[in-house]
Formats: structure tokens, sequence, C-alpha cells
């Protein structure tokens, strides 16, 4: 067998022995979907839309950000700390593939994260189908492609994977809040809405939201998106370390 | 044939030279030995014979080959256990040895590698849960699963209990009984002693000695130090009149003498021609460890 198919098939099933990022970020925005579901809904008025619609851009893009800025790079970090890319380094191999096939595997689990909200949230909940499909799918991408290069500049910069792993969570939770988990965007006072904007999860919310009610995204958002994609990857090439 | 040949290896990291002059040479189906005290330059020499590491001077031939500028090659031919890598905890034996024949153009099977090792029972142990020796087995498995022609051992048996040692020990004979050209960097002088061929001994980034254990034992030129029982009349004068003796204490009814290796050979044959009895007798050689003090000053480091 070659060796990219290999390496791959072996950290898919690493990944899946991995219970926090196997077991749990796939299904998470689906279990928020469960929640927002099940909300008995009074006479709040949500701009004549229906609050799973305005909830699954977060969900959606809390799950992405899970995996991109937690599951990631505790897995590079972790194998940096124990040498495995050094002894990795020490064969034909290149360290390289099985960083692009950890960078795979995670974007594999974001992608079954969102299909498991549309399928949860269409059949159960009547989550409306996205306004325009091309530009959800491109929002998705740049969306994907931007958080998890900002998890590679945690993996670049955490000495370990206990290190990475918080830094993950204490990088999550504050752009969780300005991407509306807590008050999704109508809701947010004004100041909140404007900081939201730049950042990642609230500009991928909000230009997800936009495809959604069948509107192409801002192109502030947009901008945003592919600024944090390109000051990440140029931060994570700078200080990435194999050993 | 010279399998491994490195003369003036140089190599600094910010300023300070690890290595200054490096130098030694591995003939075909030797088993190698590379010690030195912790921070001497061992393992930086190691990685740049590698590839893991670019060397700052010097010429390195690997099988012919030039580790800095035929990398790839080098790396399909040089089989590598490292100090401080470890696998994922979650990959299991099996998988791990899968991964790695996928690397190499040229495989053995690893099914039969990991029998031989050992590890037959564990194919399906995660990595996590193998005992010391079971993990340092399967990291030596690794390194010989791409058929390799030389295989560098990097402190194999540093923290194993005793017996795992020794049975990396036989391990390692067997591996090169079968064909495979050893280097093995160490800083157990038994180990060193027991296993290896030839040793280089190396000390504050250069080569300071190479030989065999027992060469260097002799090359220290450290005394013997032999300690009897002999009754008669002037054997204390007779046994410092002997060519290797350097010297000669009485202790009540014992003689304490310091000499050469051959100063006992001299001292039994000298006091049976007169008829004297030798009795309780002792021996003190040096051994490999006292050498490598001497030669490398560690003792003076110490004080």
């Amino acid at each position: 067998m070659s060796a990219v198919r290999t390496t791959v098939t072996t950290e898919v099933r690493l990944f899946l022995r991995d219970p926090v990022a196997a077991g749990f970020a796939p299904i998470f925005p689906a279990l928020l979907m469960v929640l927002i579901g099940l909300i008995p809904l009074g006479d709040e008025d949500f701009g004549g839309r229906a609050l799973i619609d305005i909830y699954a851009p977060i969900a959606i893009s809390m799950g992405v950000a899970m995996t991109a800025l937690v599951s990631l790079p505790t897995f590079m970090a972790t194998y940096r700390e124990q040498g495995v890319l050094r002894r990795l380094s020490a064969t034909p191999a290149r360290p390289s593939v099985v960083l692009a096939a950890q960078a795979a595997v995670n974007c594999g689990a974001a992608a079954v994260s969102i299909i498991l909200v549309h399928l949860v949230g269409g059949l159960a909940f009547g989550l409306s189908a996205p306004g325009t499909l091309v530009g959800y799918l491109l929002v998705l991408v740049l969306g994907i492609g931007c958080l998890m290069s900002l998890g590679l500049v945690s993996a670049a910069l955490c000495s370990n994977g206990r290190v990475a792993s918080g830094v993950g969570n204490a990088l999550f939770f504050p752009m969780a809040f300005f991407a509306g988990t807590w008050t999704p965007g109508p809701a947010m006072p004004d100041l909140v809405r404007a900081i939201s904007d730049f950042v990642p999860l609230g500009a991928l919310v909000q230009a997800l939201d936009a495809t959604v009610v069948g509107e192409w995204p801002s192109p502030l958002h947009v901008g945003v998106l592919i600024g944090w994609t390109v000051l990440g990857s140029v931060v994570a090439a700078r200080f990435f370390r194999w050993a | 044939m010279t399998v491994i040949d490195i003369r003036g290896l140089r190599k600094s990291y910010g300023g300070r030279a690890v290595v200054h002059d490096v130098e030694f040479s591995v003939e075909e189906g030797e088993i190698f030995g590379i010690l030195g005290p912790n921070g001497a330059g061992k393992s930086t020499s190691v990685e740049c014979l590698t590839g893991l590491r670019e060397r700052d001077g010097g010429a390195v031939k690997v099988l012919g080959l030039d580790p800095a500028r035929d990398r790839q090659a080098v790396r399909e031919r040089v089989g590598v256990q490292l100090q401080e890598s470890r696998l994922p905890d979650k990959i299991t034996v099996a998988e791990a040895m899968r991964l790695y024949s996928s690397f190499y153009p040229n495989p053995v099977d690893w099914r039969d590698l990991v029998d031989r090792l050992g590890l037959g029972d564990k194919v399906n142990s995660r990595f996590g849960k193998l005992s010391g020796g079971q993990k340092q087995r399967l990291s030596v498995a690794l390194a010989l699963v791409g058929r390799p022609k030389v295989a560098v051992l990097d402190e194999l048996t540093t923290g194993l209990d005793p017996q795992a040692r020794r049975d990396t020990w036989g391990l390692i004979e067997s591996i090169r009984d079968s064909g495979v050209t050893l280097l093995i960097v160490t800083h157990f002088m038994d180990e060193a002693e027991r296993l290896c061929d030839r040793l280089a001994v190396i000390d504050a980034g250069q080569t300071v000695a190479i030989d065999t254990a027992a060469g260097l034992v002799r090359r220290s030129g450290l005394p013997h130090r032999i300690r009897f029982r002999a009754v008669g009349e002037q054997v204390e004068d007779l046994v410092a009149q002997l060519p290797t003796v350097s010297g000669v204490e009485r202790r009540g009814e014992h003689l304490v003498v310091v000499g050469g290796e051959d100063s006992l050979t001299e001292i039994y044959e000298a006091l049976h021609l007169r008829g004297v009895r030798v009795t309780d007798l002792r021996v003190n050689q040096p051994g490999l460890d006292d050498a490598f003090v001497e030669l490398t000053g560690a003792d003076r480091a110490a004080a």
C-alpha cells in the first residue's frame, strides 16, 4: 500500500480513537440543534425567520472551530512533543504527509459535523436549505480554511498537547460569544456586533447567514475570513517546528 | 568494506561547537559503539550521519553516500532508533509496523520481524500499553523494517530494567548475525564492553580514542592492583624488582602490589621458583569504566 494511503488510514484510525476529537466535536453542533429545536417558542420575533434557521450557522461554525482550534493543534503539538514527527523524518517518508493527513482528517470531521446539523435540523426541526448553495459552500470552505490556519498557529506555538488544548479552549469560548452562541446576531448589542464583524467566528456566522437567506456574503466578512487565513498561515509557517 | 566513514565532523548550535572533531569508521558486520559522557556530542554526530541534521563541516560517508546530499537514499538504507521519540499512544503495534513498512521500497515481512522480537502476541496492543522493554523492541523493529544495511540505535537500553537490557543485548547480536552493521550509542560501560567489537570514545565534541574495549583499558595505562598472602624471606624485595611492578606495600602477611597487566604472571612465576606459596589472591583489574574516566577526564569535571 502506498505511504500516503497508509498514513491517511492510520491517522483516521487514531483520530477515531480520540473521545473528544471523534466522539464529541463532530456531534456537538447537531446536539445544539436539538436543544434549540426543543425550545418552546413564545411570541418572540426573529425577523420573520425560524430560530433554527438563525441558529444553524452558529452551531456549524462552533463545530468547525472546535475541530480546528482544539483537536488539530492538540494532535499536532502532541506529535511534536513526543518526537513522532522527528522519528518520521528519519524515514524516507516526509513528516509533511502526516500533517496533510491530519489536516484532511480534521476537515473530514468538520464536514461530518456540518452534514449532521443539516440531517438533524432538516429531518426533525424543519431547517431550511441554504438560499444559495454555491455561496453557502464557498463560505464554508473559506471558514474551514480560516479556522484551520488559526489552529495551525496554535499547533506551531504550543510546546505540548496539554497547552495546545488549553489555548484552543481559551480561544474557542470568547469566539463562540462573538459568533452569537448565547445572543444570536439580531439580539446582539451594537458594540458586540461591531467587534463580531472582525472576529473569525463572527464573520463566518454572518457570512453563512447571508447565504442562508439567499444573499451573497458581505465583502467585509469575506475579507475578514481571508485576512485571518493569510495571517494565520504566515505566522504558522514562520514558527512551525518539526521537533 | 567500510560502511560508515566520518572525518573532522563539525556542528555548532548558536555559536557553541557541540561537535568539533569527531571521526571514526565502521566496517561491514561490526557492532560499533559510541561511548561518551552526557553532552559529549554523541547524538549530534549520529544525527549528522543519518541526515537528521546538516553538519557544518567535515566529511561523512554512509554506504558511500553523503547524508547531506543523498538524504533520501540514506534514509532508505539506514534504520534509526532515536532517543526521546515515541509513537502516538493509541497506535497499535500492527498499525505502526504497517505504516513504517509503507515508507520503504523493499520492506521485510513485519510479522516475522515482530515475532523475532518477541512481540508476536502484542500486535493488537496499543503503544501506550506496552512495557518499556516492549516499546524499545518495537522501535528496533521499526528501525529494521525497511531492510536496512546499517542500523543506528541511540541509547537503546536507557530506562530498561536489567533483565530487559540483557534481552536487548541478545537481540542486537542476532541482528548483527542477520547481516546488519550496527552503530550503538550508549553510556553504559557493561553494555559497550559486552556488545561492541570496537568503540569510539567521544568527549567534549571530539573523538579521543578508538579501540576494542580491552584495547581501551590497556591504552589507559591504569595500574592493576594485586593483593595476596606470601610468607617467606625477602618476598617483598623480590616482587619489587620485577619489571612491570611499580609499587609494593606490606600489610601484615599480605602484600599489595601495583603494576601492569603482566605483573600477576611475573609475580606468580618468580615466587613459584622460590617455592613461596601464594594464597588469598585478589586482583583488581581496571575496567572499561576506569579507562573511560581516564580517557574523558570525567573525574576532572566532577572535581
